[in-house]
């Protein structure tokens, strides 16, 4: 699949979705799950499902935070006055 | 402080009546082997549950008296009702379904209560649960709740979502689910002079580490919730720090009960137990607790500049005379 600059391949744009699923898949099997041997599918399931819950909330949001730590409040809504002044000030 | 009615200091009172009541004794079992239960030993999950409601009745006179509640006063009053209510319907099954004869879960009929007489305490309890439950639902309808509108408490200074916070998320609700839903957290061997070896759940063996995680877990996701969505009640920094300090109280609890289990004195008093081996679930739940921890501190020392900057502008405001 060719990445076009700008734009989410399918893939990137389903990957919350996929990652929300698989967690919840997950957490459906563990709830079938018996003994620790028959555990061991399940735990495994969910295990993965949450390392994709992070791994796509660093996709999500690490960039955004690196901008936001660059001096960029991209999510300032009640930002202190302070901050509201120009740099020079 | 009309914004409280006379129902919600009802719910009030209901909350100190479980208070007083959770330090009392609920049972005294007869028959060979007579002894008295305590609440905390006794029910210990309809205990956490009363305490529960007694902390959400007496935060919620409290906050609505300081006019700090975080939801409408019709809606609040109907949260302090239901789980007053679940408090109260839990209350009645263990009175009528007493844990001592090996019913631990539900569904097993009220045959476990002939052996048992319930004493003044359970009453109280019991007591305290209706006055919650009726004050809470009742405040709901009343025109001072009606016209109390949400004044939750939100820091001036709000930066979003991290990634790290969300990792704090995902490990707290992990450090909840491996150890106490349905993985085996014990395989034991010789409880009570049983042969053969049995697997035990975190939420039955260990009861109040169980409620004590999943406060700890639902307070961590909703903090990290409410950042989200750029309403959190603390500085990024004392936000990151809260998920830390909390998630660590988890941790060191799971880790106690990893290298401590409760076989040995179940219900508080010595009891005779084989071996007993900790799962996977055990190691992972603190697992998710410790990442939960490393999530806070990273959240806390990457605001931590941010913060600092924040506190030191006024000073140079005021030198500027703006």
């Amino acid at each position: 699949m060719q990445m076009v600059p700008g734009r989410q391949t399918k893939l990137g744009r389903y990957r919350g979705y996929v990652a929300a699923r698989g967690a919840l898949c997950g957490v459906l099997a563990a709830g079938a799950g018996g003994g620790t041997t028959t555990e061991f599918l399940p735990m495994a399931l969910l295990l993965a499902g949450f390392t994709a819950a992070a791994v796509w909330m660093f996709r999500r949001w690490g960039k955004q935070g690196a901008a936001g730590r660059q001096g960029a409040p991209a999510h300032q809504i009640s930002m202190p006055v302070g901050d509201a002044r120009p740099a020079n000030v | 402080m009309h914004r409280i009615s006379a129902f919600l200091w009802l719910a009030a009172g209901g909350a100190v009546l479980q208070v007083v009541a959770l330090g009392t004794n609920f049972y005294e079992t007869t028959g060979k082997q007579a002894a008295v239960k305590s609440a905390w030993f006794g029910i210990p999950h309809a205990s956490d549950l009363i305490l529960a409601a007694a902390v959400v009745a007496i935060l919620a006179v409290g906050l609505t008296a300081a006019n700090r509640q975080p939801v409408r006063g019709r809606n609040l009053g109907l949260i302090v009702g239901v789980i007053g209510l679940l408090a109260t319907a839990q209350l009645v099954y263990r009175m009528t379904t007493p844990p001592f004869g090996g019913c631990l879960q539900y569904g097993c009929g009220t045959n476990a209560a002939q052996d048992v007489n319930l004493l003044a305490g359970i009453w109280i309890a019991l007591a305290g649960c209706v006055a919650v439950t009726v004050g809470g639902f009742l405040h709901a309808f009343t025109s001072a709740a009606r016209e109390a509108g949400p004044h939750p408490l939100i820091s001036a200074e709000q930066r979003g979502m991290s990634p790290w916070l969300g990792l704090s998320a995902v490990g707290a609700v992990a450090m909840f689910v491996f150890p106490f839903t349905g993985f085996t957290l014990y395989t034991v061997s010789g409880f009570l002079g049983q042969e053969g070896t049995a697997p035990w759940g975190g939420w039955l063996s260990l009861p109040h580490t169980s409620s004590f995680v999943l406060a700890i877990m639902l307070i961590v996701v909703g903090l990290v919730i409410a950042a989200g969505r750029n309403r959190s009640p603390l500085q990024p920094a004392a936000l990151g720090a809260t998920v830390a300090i909390l998630s660590f109280a988890a941790a060191a609890r799971i880790f106690y009960r990893i290298i401590e289990d409760p076989f040995s004195t179940a219900g508080g008093v010595d009891t005779a137990v084989g071996s007993v081996q900790v799962e996977l679930a055990g190691y992972l739940g603190l697992a998710g607790a410790v990442v939960a921890v490393l999530g806070g501190i990273v959240h806390a020392v990457q605001h931590r500049e941010s913060t600092a900057e924040g506190r030191r502008r006024p000073p140079v405001e005021q030198a500027l005379g703006t």
